[in-house]
Formats: C-alpha cells, sequence, structure tokens
C-alpha cells in the first residue's frame, strides 16, 4: 500500500516536471522539422515565465497569464526566425542571442516580481478515474496544462505528420529549395513553426511559475529550454515520442529530489547528466547507423 | 572586409545595443542616463574598476579563443563553458595527492591538469565530428551541461569541505598556490598570458603554412582533402586546442579568483566568450577589445546590482544586442554591396 503510494507520487511528479519540457520539446521539434534550429529556446520559457508571472499576479485571470506566457515565447521565437530566414543570420549564432535577450529581459523586468508568491494553477480531478487508486493520483489528479500539453503534443504530431501544412513543415525542413521549387512558401511556413514553436515554449515557462514553483526567480526555468533541445533529438523528431521522453526526464528530476526516500543511492547530480550523454550518443547513432532517423536535412546547414 | 569597417560595425552596434537599453529603461520608468554611467563607471571609470574589468576579461578572452580557434576551420565550439568547467575541476583534482609538495611543481601541474581537461572535454565533440562527421555545435553544447552537473556531484559529496557547514563547496586551496595579485586589486597575471595566446593565436592562424591550412579547412574541407591536407586531423586538432584554451580559463578561475570550487564556478563565461568569437568573425585580432569590452559590461552591470539593485541580466541584454546588431549588419553590408554592383553595371551599361 504504502509502495504504492509512492509510485504513485513519483509519477504525478514525473508528469507535473515532465511538462514544461514537453512543452518545449515539441515546440522546438516543430521549429526543427522545418529547418531551424533554435537555440534561445531557454530564452522563450523564461520570457513565458516571467510574463505570466507578470501578468497573473497583476489580473489575477490565469487564462490571460498563459496567453501572456506563450505570447511572449512567440515573440522571442519570431525575432530568432526573421533573423534566420529574412536577413540569412547564421541559425547558432541568433539562437544564442535570443538566449542572452531572453535572459536578460527576463531578469530585469521580473525583479519587482521577486518573492511574490503566485497561487497559480490548481489540480482539477477528473471525475471517478481520479478516484481510482494510485492510477487515480497519478494520472488523473493534475492542472489544465498539464493536459493541454498532452493534447499539443498530439495535436503537433497530427499536423505535422497528416496534413499537407505539416507535409509543407517537413519538405521545407528536407530540402528547401526543393520545397520551394514546388510551389512551397519555405519562408512563411518557417516563420510560423518557429514562432508557435518559441510560443509553446513560452507555455512552458508559463507552466513553470503557475504550477511547479509559483513564484517568479531570476532563470527559474533552470536550464530546461537546453534539456529540451537535447530531447528532441532522442524523440527523433516526432512529437509524440517527446511525449514519453519528456515524462521520463521528469521522473529523473522527481527521484532526483526524492533520491533517498525511493532508495537510490545514485548521486542525483550524476544521474541528471544522463539525459545530455544519451542526447550525444543518439546523435552518433543517428548519425551512423540509422538511415531513416527523422533528422531534417536542412539542419545540416547550421554551420553556415 | 577590412579591420576597418569591422572595427565601425562593432562600435556602432554598441551604440545601437546601448541605444535600445535605454528605450527599455525609460520604458520602464528609469533613468537610462544614470544607469548607463553608472554602468560605465564601474567597469571603466576608476582604477579598481578597470581591474575588474580586466579580471573577468581573462576568461571571457579564453573562452572566446575556444570558440574562435575551431571556428577557423568552419567548426562551432559552443562547449566553452563545460571545458571551463573542466579545467577548473582538473586544477583542483590534482591539489588531492599532491598535497605538501613544493609549490611551484604543485602549480605547474595543475595548469597542466586544467589544459588537458580541458582538451578532454573538446575531444569528445573533436572526434566524433572528425571520424564521424557528428554536429560538434550540439555535441560540446551537451556537455556543458554534463560537465556543470558533475561539478555539482563533486561540490555536493566527494570534494564537499567538510568545514563548509550547508554550503556545498570545495576544499580551499594552500595559500602557496594561489596566485598573487597585482597592488590592490583581484587582478593576475594571467590577463598578459591570454593577450599573449590571443596574439600568438592571431599570429600562427595568419602567417604559418599550419595556420593557413587550417582555414582553408574552414573555408572548403572537400577541396583541401583533394590537395592532400590532413582535413581530420586539423578539425580534431583545432576543437581540441581551443578546449585546452578554455580549461586554461578555468585554471585561473580557481587559482586566482574563487580559490577553492564552487557551484556558481562561472558567470557564463563560456557563452560570453562564444559570443565575442561570433563578434569577431573572420577578424581574431578583434578578439582582445571586444572581449575587454563584453566583460566591461558583466562588470558594470554588476556595479548596478550592487548600487542600485537591478539585476545584472541588464548586462545580458546589452550583451545580446550587442552580438544582433552585428549578426544584422552582415546581410546588409551584402545587400550595399550588391545595389553598388548593379549601379556600376548599369553606368558602364549606360555610357
Amino acid at each position: 500500500m504504502i509502495k504504492g503510494e509512492i509510485v504513485g507520487l513519483i509519477i504525478s511528479g514525473a508528469i507535473t516536471s515532465g511538462t514544461p519540457v514537453l512543452f518545449a520539446t515539441v515546440g522546438e521539434t516543430l521549429a526543427q522539422r522545418s529547418g531551424v534550429i533554435n537555440l534561445g529556446l531557454e530564452g522563450s520559457m523564461l520570457a513565458g515565465a516571467v510574463s505570466s508571472a507578470g501578468v497573473y499576479s497583476l489580473t489575477n485571470n490565469i487564462p490571460l497569464a498563459v496567453l501572456a506566457g506563450a505570447a511572449a515565447g512567440g515573440l522571442l521565437g519570431m525575432m530568432h526566425a526573421s533573423l534566420v530566414v529574412l536577413a540569412n543570420v547564421g541559425m547558432l549564432a541568433s539562437g544564442i542571442c535570443i538566449f542572452f535577450i531572453g535572459r536578460g529581459l527576463s531578469a530585469f523586468l521580473g525583479y519587482s516580481l521577486v518573492g511574490t508568491r503566485l497561487e497559480g494553477l490548481r489540480h482539477l480531478s477528473i471525475p471517478y478515474l481520479s478516484r481510482l487508486p494510485i492510477v487515480g493520483n497519478a494520472f488523473f489528479y493534475h492542472d489544465a496544462l498539464v493536459y493541454l500539453a498532452l493534447i499539443m503534443a498530439c495535436v503537433t504530431w497530427y499536423v505535422v505528420f497528416h496534413t499537407p501544412l505539416g507535409l509543407m513543415v517537413r519538405a521545407t525542413g528536407e530540402n528547401a529549395e526543393v520545397a520551394r521549387a514546388q510551389g512551397v512558401p519555405t519562408t512563411a511556413i518557417r516563420l510560423l513553426a518557429v514562432t508557435t514553436g518559441a510560443a509553446l515554449a513560452g507555455l512552458g515557462g508559463a507552466y513553470v511559475v503557475l504550477g511547479f514553483s509559483h513564484t517568479w526567480l531570476e532563470g527559474v526555468t533552470a536550464g530546461r529550454g537546453w534539456v529540451a533541445i537535447g530531447l528532441v533529438v532522442l524523440a527523433r523528431w516526432n512529437p509524440l515520442y517527446a511525449l514519453p521522453i519528456s515524462y521520463l526526464f521528469g521522473g529523473v528530476i522527481t527521484l532526483q529530489l526524492n533520491a533517498q526516500a525511493a532508495g537510490i543511492t545514485v548521486s542525483p547530480y550524476l544521474l541528471s547528466t544522463l539525459p545530455y550523454l544519451l542526447t550525444i550518443v543518439v546523435l552518433v547513432v543517428t548519425r551512423v547507423w540509422v538511415r531513416n532517423s527523422g533528422f531534417p536535412a536542412e539542419l545540416a546547414r547550421a554551420n553556415s | 572586409m577590412s579591420r576597418l569597417v569591422s572595427v565601425a560595425i562593432i562600435v556602432g552596434s554598441l551604440i545601437l545595443a546601448l541605444l535600445v537599453v535605454s528605450l527599455g529603461l525609460v520604458l520602464l520608468g528609469q533613468q537610462p542616463d544614470t544607469i548607463l554611467l553608472t554602468m560605465f563607471s564601474g567597469a571603466f571609470g576608476s582604477f579598481y574598476g578597470l581591474s575588474e574589468t580586466l579580471l573577468r576579461t581573462v576568461p571571457v578572452l579564453l573562452c572566446a579563443l575556444a570558440a574562435a580557434i575551431p571556428a577557423e576551420s568552419g567548426q562551432i565550439n559552443i562547449g566553452g563553458e563545460g571545458q571551463l568547467h573542466l579545467g577548473a575541476i582538473g586544477a583542483v583534482l590534482v591539489t588531492g595527492p599532491l598535497m605538501g609538495r613544493s609549490a611551484p611543481l604543485v602549480i605547474i601541474l595543475m595548469i597542466t591538469a586544467a589544459i588537458f581537461a580541458g582538451a578532454v572535454w573538446a575531444a569528445i565533440p573533436a572526434t566524433l565530428r572528425a571520424l564521424l562527421g557528428v554536429n560538434e555545435a550540439l555535441v560540446s553544447l551537451f556537455l556543458n551541461y554534463v560537465a556543470i552537473y558533475l561539478l555539482q556531484y563533486l561540490v555536493q559529496g566527494p570534494l564537499r569541505d567538510p568545514a563548509s557547514q550547508g554550503w556545498p563547496m570545495g576544499s580551499p586551496l594552500d595559500k602557496d598556490l594561489v596566485l598573487s595579485r597585482l597592488g590592490d586589486t583581484r587582478l593576475h597575471l594571467g590577463i598578459f598570458v591570454a593577450i599573449l595566446l590571443a596574439l600568438f593565436s592571431a599570429a600562427v592562424i595568419r602567417l604559418t603554412r599550419r595556420g593557413t591550412e587550417l582555414r582553408v579547412v574552414g573555408l572548403n574541407a572537400a577541396a583541401s582533402a583533394t590537395v592532400g591536407i590532413p582535413v581530420r586531423g586539423y578539425l580534431f586538432a583545432s576543437l581540441a586546442l581551443g578546449g585546452a584554451v578554455a580549461g586554461l580559463a578555468g585554471y585561473y578561475e580557481i587559482a586566482a579568483v574563487q580559490h577553492r570550487l564552487r557551484p556558481d564556478l562561472s558567470l557564463g563565461f563560456g557563452y560570453s566568450g562564444f559570443l565575442v568569437a561570433w563578434i569577431c568573425r573572420r577578424q581574431l585580432l578583434l578578439i582582445i577589445p571586444v572581449s575587454i569590452l563584453v566583460a566591461g559590461l558583466i562588470v558594470g552591470a554588476e556595479n548596478l546590482q550592487i548600487t542600485s539593485g537591478l539585476p545584472a541580466a541588464t548586462g545580458d541584454v546589452a550583451q545580446g544586442f550587442l552580438l544582433l546588431f552585428v549578426l544584422l549588419s552582415q546581410p546588409l553590408l551584402a545587400w550595399l554591396k550588391r545595389r553598388r554592383a548593379i549601379r556600376l553595371v548599369m553606368e558602364s551599361e549606360l555610357s
């Protein structure tokens, strides 16, 4: 019984701490599917976090705060996309730029918010299901954004793989010249994909302050944006695979916080390096053995 | 592009970046002139401020070199932050078994270990890139996080100072191993080493046959392979060398600034260095003044935090926009050039 409860708590924690990463991973997958790497993701998350914290503390309105987070994240993403697509600036340098601007601006705009307690999101009980033993608490007693992240992952997957728009996104990411010759508006597609992706990252940032830390701190997203860039590779550029991978990552974080209670003797800090090491392994495997990894070929132009 | 144009672009971008920051400050109801003045006087306005700026220049300049050397061969090293961390860890780790040996010997071994550790950390992406063609930018970036967690693990666990009470940090260095300071400042001889290294790298890359071959690899790897240049060797060596230089930065942070391992070893010097290297693309010598400038932004922002409570991240915004405008100048220049070319053609056809 007790053991079951602990398992339930860990699963619940894994889903909660995996959610912001899931938002960001799905967003970055969308951007990279169109052939643009966005290293400014952490900046977008921070911008989203500070905006939703600010709007929430002013209005006490959660939907408005969440929207503000998405808008702020998307704005930085649009900046990145414009630099890369319209001004032909190198995508890695532009991303680092956006990261600096997002981190700096969020710290600056948020300094009067530091220490303000934000009530934020409340958990919703899904009728009947949430009363099930163990599973109920683990899966069916979360706040609305957790479910939104799940839905966004599925929607993004559907759009990317099963709609004409998604086909255009993938074609742009595979070979922009050929896509353009076929009449795909590659510039518009990239602007759209990167901006939407960054808006999703902004949602992730909003979730961090509204559902998680319940306060704004400088750098509150703690590198989750960078993690997401790695998880995109692990998920093989598929939003659906991003689901289990993000929750698994959330599980590692949860175990890290409750390592002793869970009877784990490995250092939580060493455990935290696993996602990154695994990502590197996947990058190598992808490069050497796998033919159809999902790697959008246009990403190879990142170094130019 | 001539060096004069590059300097003009950087100065112009700096002015634009400061204008954007001022505009933001006005919108927030702050006084931009006093804030910018506080930042400037904090970084360059006094002898002590200047010494602090040069103190921060050491890691920024070394990390800029760590990105700039591999950039000559067409590679992107975002891993300066992690390589700096490994350098610091390596330098501290060798002091353990050498406890009580003569200080000069230990210092030499600390420097060697730091350089070696940084190089090994960079050798991971370098090997994967040179042999398998794996993207070195992503691998070096992910290794930053591995390095940061490794440091956390060490200061929370095996290397934790028992006397540190609640704070996770390593044991302090022996007094003889701490680098001496210049006068009343915190500045140390590392600044001269960093500047000399930058000059030396620029000379090797510009003036020697190996330097030329390195640049040829960067311009066209496929073509250089056909004329017999060992492309893989250059790719590996330049990235590993970059890591070695960043490792040296880690040594200086430990031996001259922090005197022990702490979780907050770096103020993001690796990323600032990357930014500097990108600003000075194809103008290696400019990296020295631009590093001083960026270090000044870091110190000025710290000063701002101390005097007026505004977050030090103001410096990040300025750095971000500085790079942004430099990046934007490239397509602008290309556009101007194209227009001039078109005009020349039209004029010659008309006459």
